[in-house]
């Protein structure tokens, strides 16, 4: 095996991704009953949750697991407690780590996602489509031909699955810079998955490049889902919470704004803010990591400025693995060209010979299609090291 | 070895020629082919239209169809076209003729229309139909003796695509065109457009007293808009935009007269008493003419 050539598609991202904080889930997945036919899925240290309804129509799976073995593990609890077949799929958000375990389930199961993130998946280009059939080898025959749009049902504004009895909501709330993120609303239990907006004492990690929309987006959509009074919040990463929770990210993101604002009305240059800001107020909140970057975000949101746009162009490489991080997700590759390379082995991970990027060893050789930036960029971090 | 390959390509090209190719006529009388593996189950003028869309990961049904035996026909004529499953039911409204039988299909299709179609579906049910149709034939009473109310698994807000293999389906909401729920499904690619109940062939359709002729209007413009090849009404056979154009003349004709009348002082009785539409004396359901002046009132007195 130490002498297969193993060649990858792998997104380049992140060199230094900056630590977390604090764990604040469990070095160990939960999976847990909220209410009747309802589960939580919450992913080790702070990884993605998912939530589970049964119904006598099928499960309604919504998002599916940070990596294919916690896509798996869902699989096997949902498997658990219910015979019935998971029939639908929701993204909340278009990230791998929420929409990567997908071709486990897709087909048969239905994919419902909002029209932003459908309209990105039709546009992918032909390495990612070949990434996504073959993430699950065991279901490599079955995506042989399919593309990951085939079973999708997108929405604009939103949408009422009723299934057996239960109503499942989707909302999606109208901003320039959503980039598709939904919220689902369980009204019979009171149970709402917030996505993104809904943290649990977590900074956000909101990005110049807008990928994960704006502080004003996230404004909107707690605005819209803090009426409904839910009793349980599920949050995209993290501790499951409450509308306390909700209500404490709307005070915690008007606190930042103001903040960043105030720097600017005295002429603080950008890189200055990305240093000094701040949110002391919160110090026990997890990836602190995340503030220079929101501060950037913030700064280009007040300045009425669009998201950043760095052209990325697609380049392979050759080489050994010499480091191995957060179970294959990022990776130091020693080219046969003679550079060190950081590449981070994001959701569309094309592996032949090993099941996942989790067998991923110092030594094995790789061959790696990635995208670069072309120019240095704080967000998606990546730069091939002298 | 290559006159091995040769034979094989010879019997490959032969048996894409050979091949049957299921047409309308053997589905039987009604049925058009309106495109590959897009078939309209169109009885007559009136009569509720079904059809079924063929793609690579099972078949999308528009409407249930009008009747027991209907819906049979088309399960009949699914299993002559493919041997996939219905595995989405789109309604393009909520009335009886188009949903009642949603489960002769579902379990396993999923039925999908706008907001509001299963309030309206629970509206209009008539507990006694079951009963009323096993009377008719055993034949029917037969595939009655199943039946379950099966209202809509996905309600929509506005637009909604549905991609399924190599297909895609653009559901528009059309806002008080004729009944609580009214869909138009758009394919892009085909450019084959189901336009609900909004416009018949020369029929005059029982307007609902929340129907607007101006929203119905609207509704013409936006879907001319699309630019169809082909058009699929909710009853009657496969047209194109011109429904849209006589309806909009016939609408547009009736607001006039229904407002000169209105002017001159007249009450919605004398002029439901007075008005005639000679230009459209040959249109189906003539009886349907006073609650057509009913709506173009609302409209000219608004």
């Amino acid at each position: 095996m130490k002498k297969s050539f193993l060649p990858a598609v792998v997104f380049a991202f992140s060199l230094v991704f900056g630590g977390y904080a604090q764990a604040i889930t469990p070095d160990k997945p939960e999976f847990r009953k909220l209410a009747d036919d309802v589960y939580v899925y919450i992913g080790k240290v702070n990884d993605a949750n998912a939530l589970v309804v049964i119904t006598s129509q099928g499960v309604v799976l919504i998002d599916t697991g940070n990596n294919q073995p916690e896509t798996r593990n869902i699989l096997k609890n949902i498997q658990a407690v219910t015979k019935q077949p998971i029939r639908y799929i929701v993204i909340t958000q278009n990230h791998g780590d929420h929409i990567g375990g997908t071709p486990l389930f897709s087909p048969p199961a239905a994919v419902i996602a909002h029209e932003r993130v459908a309209k990105d998946w039709k546009q992918w280009k032909p390495h990612l489509i070949k990434a996504w059939r073959k993430r699950f080898p065991e279901r490599t025959e079955a995506l042989k031909e399919f593309h990951p749009t085939d079973a999708v049902m997108s929405f604009t504004d939103r949408m009422t699955l009723h299934l057996g009895g239960k109503v499942i909501e989707l909302i999606y709330v109208d901003d320039t810079y959503n980039p598709g993120d939904i919220a689902v609303w369980l009204p019979q239990s009171g149970v709402l998955h917030g996505g993104f907006a809904a943290y649990k004492e977590r900074h956000p990690d909101i990005r110049p490049d807008y990928s994960h929309g704006t502080t004003w987006g996230m404004l909107k959509q707690l605005e819209a889902i803090i009426p409904l009074k839910p009793k349980i919040v599920v949050p995209a990463h993290g501790p499951v919470g409450d509308t306390k929770d909700l209500q404490a990210m709307v005070d915690y993101l008007a606190i930042a704004r103001q903040r960043v604002r105030a720097m600017m009305d005295k002429g603080i240059a950008l890189e200055a803010i990305r240093k000094d800001f701040h949110m002391n107020e919160y110090k026990d909140w997890d990836r602190t990591a995340h503030l220079p970057v929101m501060a950037a975000a913030i700064y280009r949101e007040l300045k009425g400025e669009g998201p950043e746009i760095t052209p990325s162009i697609e380049k392979t490489v050759k080489g050994t693995i010499t480091q191995v991080r957060e179970e294959g997700r990022y990776l130091t590759i020693a080219t046969d060209a003679g550079q060190t390379l950081a590449l981070r082995a994001a959701g569309p991970t094309d592996i032949e010979g090993i099941p996942d990027r989790s067998h991923f060893k110092v030594g094995m050789k790789i061959e790696a299609l990635y995208e670069q930036q072309k120019e240095w960029n704080d967000t998606l971090e990546i730069k091939v090291l002298p | 070895m290559k006159r091995r390959i040769k034979v094989i390509l010879f019997f490959a090209v032969a048996f894409l020629f050979l091949a049957p190719q299921i047409g309308a006529q053997d589905l039987g009388p009604g049925f058009t082919k309106v495109q590959d593996g897009i078939y309209v189950y169109a009885p007559d003028q009136t009569t509720t239209t079904c059809s079924i869309v063929v793609t690579q990961e099972g078949v999308v049904m528009i409407d249930s169809c009008n009747s027991p035996l209907a819906s049979r026909n088309m399960l009949a004529a699914v299993k002559k076209v493919t041997d996939k499953p219905v595995v989405f039911l789109i309604d393009t409204e909520v009335h009886n003729d188009h949903t009642w039988n949603h489960y002769i299909f579902s379990p396993p299709a999923v039925v999908i229309n706008h907001a509001g179609a299963a309030e309206g579906m629970k509206k209009g049910l008539d507990p006694k139909r079951a009963e009323t149709l096993s009377k008719q034939s055993p034949e029917i009473a037969a595939i009655v003796k199943d039946y379950k109310f099966i209202p809509p698994h996905v309600e929509y807000k506005d637009r909604m695509t549905l991609n399924l293999g190599e297909r895609t389906f653009e559901l528009i909401y059309l806002k008080n065109v004729h009944s609580e729920a009214d869909t138009a499904i758009w394919l892009p690619k085909e450019r084959v457009l189901f336009a609900a109940s909004a416009a018949n062939v020369r029929t005059m359709i029982n307007l609902r007293p929340h129907v607007t002729i101006p929203d119905v209007l609207a509704g013409y413009k936006l879907m001319k808009s699309l630019n169809p090849e082909v058009v699929i009404p909710g009853h009657g056979p496969p047209s194109t935009t011109k429904i849209f154009d006589e309806y909009e003349a016939f609408y547009n004709l009736l607001l006039k007269r229904v407002g000169e009348m209105a002017a001159q002082g007249k009450s919605l009785d004398e002029i439901k008493k007075e008005l005639k539409m000679p230009e459209y004396v040959d249109w189906a359901g003539q009886d349907r003419l006073g609650g057509n002046i009913d709506v173009a009132y609302k409209s000219v007195k608004k």
